[in-house]
């Protein structure tokens, strides 16, 4: 029952109304069970494996009341099982790691009380928390979110506004267009080109890995967008998760505003922080950096694309461009500066898509290696090089794209949608869909970060 | 920026304009339909005018070649008999049962020829769930005989099939809009494969009997069915195995069994039934592993077809 298919939508239609006639009280049971039987639908084997991540955080939390070993043990079981899955020896169903993420930072929060926001830490425990871990929207692909944040909305009530629902459409039209429009028709010129990497035209492999760099996007943040939506329609504020990454200045800031950030915090809060941060000099930030970015290499590999070392060079990679930057002196000011910024940052973030989406190290360096030596010859190939529709219409929608978030500033693009004149607003609204109705791909493959 | 309450008149208005906007789509893809439209059985048949052919063809890509090229003319030149060719690329009975059933809820024929291929008989994927293929069914234009037809044709037809046709939502999202209506491989219908390729075989029957793939009793009553469809506007009706290589007849499963049933089913419905799988056993008659090129079509004709057709 992913999010694009028909099915889904019905079992939307049938949550939706049995939430809006239920009273308060048994509003959040009723999602809960619906976040069960979608997450069953998509194999009912897959409830031990959300069963057992439930029943650790639940039990751990409820015995924090006796002390800190609950919560500790908890978090080693946990972090035992994703180690288990992710070195291969268990194979765990859809979104395992992202929900799993979750559980941990409920029991790091209990552990360290620091995210408690209620008077005796009463949010840390109870169903609430559980909707909050189990929450369908947001269960196979995140946002990463904190149990007292959900836990707390859920326990002063849900209830869906007018706004909240108007705002939450938005959202669902946008990420259906990013993933079924722009990902899913990109995907069209990428997997042949990176099938055959040692055969395609240096063109090809030079135009997939762009059109790459922006699939991707569309397919995470486009899940991200329908999460977002959708729990808005239950009156359910997830966080933000990205921030038009391609228009950050620097490698850090990507990371840090721009891409996956719910993930980037959990890093910072449990692994960074716990490590010294950048509290114990320049050499032991780099190093703690390099720890970060390694581990989350190693929450990609095991699965997606390949199973090999390109993820942790993915890591390395990434953590080495955030390492270097920090000890470069600051660039000066001006439009053009951050212009140029932007652009050799999207560059180095590329570079690394290439190791991310190669089949194994193997094909990502002779990639690298067939890009480079074409490099010279580039005015020449581009000339020669017979481009498809495919091509244009793959190059017209990340015009699209990044025209919409450049003109939006530094608001997200569904804020500045609603704050546009009702025709104008209508408009593209209007357009939306038709785009949706006719270049979205409603057969085409699943969400990517499914795979994670 | 919205206000945060309800305005069910303003959401009815959004609902109306979007209403509108749909229909606006479908009626452009629906004349794309009708201006790119050439191969489809459906297309063919709301294109065909009141005049009586005296012969539909039905079947499934071994029936297609007879069309291709001038070879309609040819044919028809050759027997002095019109053809009306409905062939569609893996339709089995129950798709054949459907073209027929629309066909003659609206015109008549002398005669039907029906191209028989076991595969069609073994798998749903040739049958059932054929019509709903991205390559048929966005192409078959929307009117009411083919909407009762396909309501009617419910559950065996899958719904979503059913709603994707009445809503028209596959003719606007077809990615091929603005290709022709084209069978790829006519391009090749010139080419002569000099020699039979194993593994070329392998393939192209792996694909047509996948695994677990058996001779089905209800795709024999389907074409029962279909012949009584036929017999019931007045139309005779002529079963006919077509050519096949040597090389690739000898990989074909269920033979047998097939032959035995069909003979049963045409004595129980009064057709004939005539074989000529073997009557080009030769590899230069074919473009690829069994599709008749130009010079099979002619040496099919010369072999017996334009015989048949001239009755």
């Amino acid at each position: 029952m992913a999010f694009t298919a028909p099915l889904f939508w019905i079992f939307l239609v049938v949550v939706l109304a049995v939430f809006a006639l239920l009273a308060q009280r048994w509003r959040a049971a009723w999602l809960g069970l619906a976040s069960v039987v979608f997450y069953g639908s998509f194999g009912w084997l897959n409830l031990v494996w959300l069963g057992f991540v439930v029943g650790v955080a639940a039990l751990s939390s409820a015995l924090a009341r006796r002390g800190k070993a609950g919560p500790v043990l908890g978090v080693i079981a946990l972090a035992a099982a994703l180690a288990a899955v992710k070195s291969g020896v268990l194979t765990a169903p859809p979104g395992y790691s992202f929900y799993s993420f979750a559980a941990i930072a409920w029991l790091a929060d209990l552990w360290r009380q620091s995210a408690v926001t209620g008077q005796d830490g009463s949010l840390l425990s109870g169903w609430p928390a559980v909707l909050g871990l189990v929450w369908f929207p947001k269960l196979l692909a995140g946002p990463i979110t904190r149990t007292a944040d959900m836990a707390g909305q859920i326990t002063r009530g849900l209830r869906a506004t007018p706004l909240g629902v108007h705002i939450g459409a938005v959202l669902i039209l946008g990420g259906l267009i990013k993933k079924l429009v722009i990902a899913d028709n990109l995907a069209l010129v990428v997997d042949p080109a990176y099938a055959i990497a040692a055969y395609a035209a240096p063109m090809e492999l030079l135009i997939a890995s762009y059109f790459f760099a922006f699939q991707i996007y569309c397919d995470f943040s486009g899940y991200t967008d329908l999460a977002l939506g959708l729990s808005l329609l239950f009156g359910l504020h997830l966080p933000a998760n990205f921030a038009k990454p391609y228009l950050m200045p620097s490698v850090g800031q990507f990371w840090s505003q721009g891409w996956h950030v719910t993930l980037g915090r959990w890093f910072r809060d449990y692994v960074y922080i716990p490590l010294g941060g950048s509290r114990a000099g320049r050499g032991r930030r780099m190093l703690n950096l390099m720890i970060v970015f390694l581990l989350s290499g190693l929450w990609h590999s095991g699965l997606g694309y390949g199973a090999g070392w390109g993820f942790l060079i993915w890591g390395l990679l990434n953590g080495l461009f955030v390492s270097v930057e920090g000890v470069l002196p600051s660039a000066p000011q001006g439009r053009v500066i951050r212009v140029l910024q932007v652009i050799l940052t999207f560059h180095l973030i590329l570079l690394t898509w290439v190791f991310f989406r190669a089949a194994t190290l193997e094909d990502a360096l002779t990639i690298l290696r067939r890009l480079w030596n074409a490099l010279p010859d580039l005015p020449g190939l581009v000339g020669a090089y017979p481009f498809t529709t495919g091509h244009g219409v793959g190059a017209a929608l990340i015009a699209g794209l990044l025209l919409a978030e450049v003109a939006t500033g530094a608001a997200p693009v569904h804020q500045r949608l609603l704050a546009l004149p009702r025709p104008l607003r209508w408009g593209l609204i209007y357009a939306g869909i038709t785009l949706l109705l006719v270049l979205g791909r409603w057969q085409g493959a699943g969400f990517i970060y499914l795979q994670f | 920026m919205p206000q945060d309450n309800w305005h069910p008149r303003r959401i009815a208005a959004f609902l109306a304009l979007g209403v509108v906007l749909y229909l606006s789509l479908l009626a452009g893809s629906e004349w794309l339909v009708r201006i790119k439209g050439d191969r489809n059985p459906f297309f063919r048949i709301w294109a065909q005018d009141q005049s009586m052919p005296d012969w539909v063809v039905l079947g499934a890509s071994h029936a297609m070649p007879l069309d291709f090229g001038d070879m309609n003319s040819r044919i028809e030149g050759a027997t002095g008999k019109s053809v009306l060719n409905l062939a569609a690329t893996g339709a089995g009975p129950f798709m054949l049962r459907l073209i027929a059933d629309r066909y003659f809820a609206d015109h008549r024929a002398e005669g039907v020829l029906i191209v028989i291929d076991g595969f069609g008989f073994a798998d749903h994927r040739w049958n059932e769930t054929r019509l709903g293929d991205a390559d048929i069914l966005p192409r078959i234009p929307l009117d009411l005989p083919t909407m009762a037809l396909l309501v009617r044709s419910m559950p065996r037809l899958p719904p979503a099939t059913v709603a994707n046709y009445l809503t028209g939502f596959s003719k606007i999202n077809n990615p091929d809009r603005l290709s022709p209506d084209i069978w790829q491989s006519e391009a090749r219908f010139q080419e002569s494969r000099r020699r039979p390729s194993a593994a070329a075989n392998a393939e192209r029957i792996a694909y047509l009997y996948p695994e677990g793939a058996t001779l089905q009793d209800r795709y024999f009553n389907d074409l029962f069915a279909t012949i009584t469809i036929a017999h019931r506007s007045g139309a005779r009706v002529i079963l006919i195995r077509p050519p096949l290589p040597a090389a690739f007849a000898t990989l074909l499963p269920f033979e047998d069994d097939l032959g035995a049933r069909l003979t049963m089913l045409a004595r129980d419905a009064g057709v004939d039934l005539v074989d000529h799988a073997g009557v080009l056993p030769d590899q230069r008659y074919y473009f690829d592993s069994d599709h008749l090129n130009q010079p099979g079509v002619e040496a099919w004709l010369q072999a017996g077809l334009a015989a048949l057709l001239s009755r």
